[in-house]
């Protein structure tokens, strides 16, 4: 408050005041008149706490498709309780040659706004001067009303704290200073709601690869309104409407010629399923022209297959112009150049399928197609071959090489394969090898082309549907046309696009639901994630009246850790210091030294301070997610647990244990009745990567398990190798444990182990969950809807899922097994990672919060 | 083969990739040229000849090299999306130990452009080995790299390196970097403290 008190010729008598709604005191308007230094004191008022609290607006109040805070008005009624209001009195009238003004020490922070618009702030940098209206209003019962609210939460150099100051200049003649209020804002920090927090949606991509899945979710959601839990809603995530689209209509015609062979083999080939996943390598990139028709400009369709001695014409590679990314450069050196040179290229093929294929390629029998390669061919070779896995080498003619990749790609599908075995690659130049390309047993060709070939595979899948006016899913069951010119006459000139960009299964990655409170109300606020795959665009897309969304960190930095699967916030917890966090601490993994947790996001968490993070080891895993092998649960509604329970930590923190998993899989093993002959399985009905994986329990723990996993080669995992990875994970949690004991104060009990077996992942060489991670779940109104292990299992028990359900029961959970294998957990997720979920928290007086 | 070993030091990348494999299957007319630039006053030129005359490690560069190629695709649909440097490093250390030290240096010194992970995975391993005979390598590559980060990822791996003959190296590539028109960028200066 600034009191004007002169005596004389001059007598004078006033005071100035502004008032902030604190929300700390009982005053009956909420607001109290600010006075003293300008401080911001953390605390309850009656405690000794001092200073103001506002709001980030940056939800859309008037559904203009951009945060209120965007611009300088009140954007709609509803947008007021948004705003922190701000009060202007003054106790009598003023004489005009007095100035009264008010200023902020950031104008980029905080923006004042007046019923009409804005006074000071982003657009009007500078201190605002009460205009005679403005003292009228200011004598008034409730002051000049302005209200507050905040252009950004606290971040990388701003603390979250703004600085008002109401200034009060005597005229000059008077030879007075002027005079001085302040007060201190603190803008309102942006939280996540832990598991403990009503649900009331739960978010999931829909896909055409998971649906199962979704249908599976939604039995269990369903499920989870029961038992006097709130109802949750599903919301599928509509990903192909987020994907990015190319337009490449004008070279539809040319690609007309090649529909034939696209459809069924095509189909065959994915098995099913359509995903241009790894076609997101070129986000951002512009589409040109596939490259063969670049090279063959001028050349028909039709004469290239005559050229080529087919019926047929197969399409090229596409090539992605990116003239910003040098690796896109060496792609399209890389490829020219291999198709460039005028030698023949040979194969070594194992299997007669090839042989076959490349004659149907060409649309001769078996012999013709010898007598045709014969010009440059090995062909006796090729003839020499017999069934079975006995390798031959055929020389293809030059011109036919171009397409090899691809080709060899189709067949596969052809001919029901789900993955072609290919020899090594060479490039003969008169009898003497000149290339050599290691190739995998896959049906990717040369390094690093191998990459972009099964890329133009699924982006031609895109692409045909496109061309042909349907929607991929409705491609995927398009019949195999019989006579390829009508469907290539039917495709001539439609409008076609190319998807550059992955159908992205993991919702919880691409954002964090949190929220953001000023005294009695919430913003939802969603956090996006520093995550350049397709889920990106979705958090912008929820953008409405009470929610916002943020990014605090830029999506180029984009590293596996800046996944939001790898961010979560514990329940409410003390730590060992005695610091209360009532609404729990912020953990996520910190990554490696040269892939880091981005560090704006990191400083963006810190500076939020009543959320404290602090970080977790994750780098031993692929992934690398917090969410992959811890979770926190409430423990609620079971009465024997009163006496195992601490009042002030109703929780328990789940985390994965292989020793657990060997436990349970011992005590299966002891189960069986060997006199009976009785048998027990581990990972029933399962398969990885193409291969059976169910495994006798006995010969499992006898002898580990044959299977491909990762990628080939392929390897076994012994039995040593499995105990010695286990042992391997176990320590490392172990260090987990003891950094979650330490940062949060609980106690070793409140850790509940949950059996997962782990193995070392051939290609990453991190650990990856082998049977499902089941902590990373759903946790909704008590409802635990988690991955079935498929652990081992003895007379219709499996032993893992026995074991957590128990657990989870005994807190008082419902537990509900989903099926995740085959659309999550083989892509190393599991149900948390392909979810994502909006919670409901009260609004957070998190001014009391009490820093340590 | 003299040409395909001059335009294999000349040039990078793919074309780099081509002399390379040019030379490394052109037999005895291949074997006479690298042999007469084991001495050769680049040490690139030294370090491609004695790669490449190393035949008994090629099955292992070749399987190395194919390893890292499955490394995008196979994570590509995972939460992870893409490889990250460690797994680069974990996997050549413990399936090759220090066996491809030079090799993975020389790659380094002529894969400017390759993905980050890969570089980085290149550089992390050769820190943990130290050995000298790559440390020109590591020079070249923060010499010619545009990238800031990798830059300070090879500098910090050479200054770990305590090769006595750094100064004589830094001399080298300055003077080289010179005559084609170049500065040696200061963060590379720096190792002469």
């Amino acid at each position: 408050m600034v009191n004007i008190a002169l005596e004389g010729e001059n007598a004078l008598n006033f005071t100035v005041s502004m008032s902030l709604d604190l929300h700390r005191t009982g005053d009956p308007d909420g607001l109290i008149e600010i006075n003293g230094n300008g401080d911001w004191v953390w605390g309850k008022t009656a405690d000794g706490g001092i200073g103001a609290v506002v709001l980030v607006n940056h939800d859309d109040d008037d559904g203009s498709d951009t945060h209120d805070n965007a611009d300088g008005i009140i954007n709609a009624d509803r947008d007021k309780n948004d705003l922190a209001p701000l009060r202007i009195k003054t106790s009598q009238e003023i004489p005009d040659t007095w100035n009264i003004s008010l200023s902020v020490d950031d104008y980029t922070k905080l923006r004042v706004l007046r019923g009409d618009g804005e006074v000071l702030g982003p657009d009007r940098a500078a201190p605002y001067q009460l205009t005679v209206a403005d003292l009228v209003a200011s004598r008034g019962e409730s002051g000049l009303p302005l209200f507050m609210e905040a252009i950004t939460f606290a971040s990388q150099g701003f603390d979250g704290l703004v600085k008002l100051t109401l200034t009060v200049t005597p005229p000059a003649i008077l030879g007075l200073q002027p005079v001085e209020d302040e007060a201190t804002v603190r803008v309102a920090p942006w939280m996540i709601p832990h598991h403990g927090v009503p649900a009331t949606h739960v978010y999931v991509s829909k896909l055409d690869s998971n649906a199962d899945f979704r249908a599976r979710l939604k039995t269990e959601v369903i499920k989870s309104r029961h038992g006097g839990f709130r109802s949750v809603g599903l919301v599928e995530i509509d990903v192909k409407d987020l994907v990015e689209w190319v337009d490449i209509a004008g070279v539809v015609d040319l690609f007309a010629w090649c529909a034939y062979r696209g459809f069924k083999t095509l189909l065959e080939y994915t098995g099913g399923e359509a995903d241009t996943n790894a076609v997101r390598l070129f986000r951002d990139r512009l589409i040109e022209l596939p490259s063969w028709v670049a090279k063959e400009a001028g050349v028909t369709v039709a004469e290239a297959a005559g050229d080529y001695g087919m019926t047929e014409a197969g399409f090229g590679a596409l090539e992605f112009s990116g003239p910003k990314n040098s690796e896109l450069a060496d792609y399209r050196d890389d490829f020219d150049g291999w198709i460039a040179v005028g030698q023949s290229v040979r194969l070594e093929i194992g299997d007669e399928l090839w042989i076959q294929a490349f004659a149907d390629l060409a649309g001769l029998n078996l012999d013709d197609f010898l007598d045709y390669a014969g010009g440059t061919a090995d062909s006796n070779r090729a003839r020499a071959y017999s069934p079975g896995y006995r390798p031959c080498t055929i020389v293809l003619p030059p011109r036919a090489r171009k397409r090899t990749a691809i080709d060899l790609a189709t067949f596969a599908g052809y001919f029901g394969l789900s993955e072609a075995e290919l020899g090594e690659l060479d490039r003969w130049r008169n009898d003497e090898i000149v290339a050599h390309y290691g190739v995998d047993t896959k049906v990717y060709l040369a390094p690093p082309a191998t990459v972009r070939i099964q890329d133009h595979f699924l982006a031609w899948l895109e692409f045909y549907a496109g061309a042909c006016d349907k929607t991929l899913e409705e491609f995927l069951r398009f019949p195999a046309p019989s006579d390829a010119r009508t469907v290539a006459e039917q495709m001539v000139d439609l409008p076609c696009r190319i998807a550059v960009d992955e159908l992205d299964p993991w919702a919880q990655d691409c954002m964090e639901i949190g929220y953001t409170s000023l005294p009695g109300h919430n913003i939802t606020s969603v956090l996006r994630a520093s995550r350049n795959r397709t889920l990106h665009h979705y958090p912008r897309t929820l953008l409405a009246a009470e929610v916002g969304d943020w990014q605090p960190g830029d999506l180029t930095h984009n590293t596996t850790y800046d996944s939001f699967g790898n961010l979560e916030v514990t329940p409410p917890v003390r730590g060992p210091d005695g610091t209360e966090y009532p609404w729990g601490r912020i953990y996520f993994g910190n990554g490696d030294v040269d892939s880091q947790f981005e560090p704006k996001v990191r400083t963006f968490l810190q500076q939020q301070v009543v959320q404290k993070p602090f970080e977790i080891h994750t780098n031993w895993l692929s992934v690398g997610h917090v969410d992959e092998f811890i979770s926190f649960v409430p423990v609620s509604g079971n009465p024997s647990l009163s006496g195992r329970n601490r009042p002030e930590f109703p929780y328990r923190v789940l985390l994965a244990s292989p020793k657990a998993a060997h436990v349970a899989l011992l005590k299966a093993l002891r189960s069986l009745d060997a006199r009976r002959h009785e048998t027990g399985l581990i990972f029933e009905g399962r398969s990885f990567d193409g291969f059976n994986i169910e495994t006798d329990l006995k010969e499992y723990d006898d002898n580990g398990l044959e299977a491909v996993l990762g990628y080939p080669p392929a390897t076994t995992m012994t039995a040593l190798n499995l105990k010695n990875w286990n042992e391997e994970v176990q320590g490392i949690v172990d260090g987990v444990r003891r950094v979650l004991i330490r940062e949060l104060g609980i106690l070793d009990n409140e850790i509940i182990d949950v059996p997962v077996l782990y193995h070392r992942n051939n290609v990453s060489r991190k650990f990856d969950a082998l049977t499902t991670a089941m902590m990373n779940m759903l946790v909704i109104n008590g409802h635990c809807i988690y991955p079935t292990p498929f652990g081992p299992t003895c007379k219709g028990v499996d032993y893992f899922k026995a074991d957590f359900e128990a657990k989870l029961t005994d807190l008082g959970l419902v537990p509900h097994a989903i099926d995740d294998w085959n659309e999550y957990h083989l892509a190393q997720g599991e149900v948390h990672c392909g979810t994502n979920t909006l919670r409901k928290p009260e609004p957070a007086h998190w001014w009391e919060f009490i820093a340590p | 083969m003299e040409q395909h070993f001059i335009d294999a030091v000349a040039s990078s990348g793919h074309t780099y990739a081509h002399h390379e494999a040019a030379l490394r299957v052109g037999g005895s007319s291949a074997v006479d040229v690298l042999n007469r630039h084991l001495h050769d006053a680049d040490p690139i030129a030294r370090l491609l000849a004695r790669v490449l005359l190393e035949q008994p490690r090629v099955p292992a560069y070749q399987s190395a090299v194919a390893h890292l190629e499955k490394l995008p695709i196979a994570l590509a649909r995972t939460p992870a999306g893409g490889p990250r440097p460690s797994m680069v490093q974990d996997f050549l250390n413990q399936d090759y130990g220090a066996d491809l030290v030079e090799f993975v240096g020389l790659r380094l010194a002529k894969e400017k452009s390759a993905q980050g992970w890969r570089v980085l995975g290149f550089i992390l391993y050769l820190g943990d080995h130290r050995v000298v005979s790559t440390s020109e390598a590591l020079i070249r590559f923060a010499t010619e790299t545009t990238d800031e980060s990798w830059r300070g990822f090879a500098v910090d791996a050479v200054r770990g390196f305590d090769d006595p003959d750094l100064a004589t190296k830094l001399d080298a590539e300055e003077a080289r970097a010179r005559v084609a028109g170049h500065e040696m960028p200061p963060l590379v200066r720096t190792l002469r403290r």
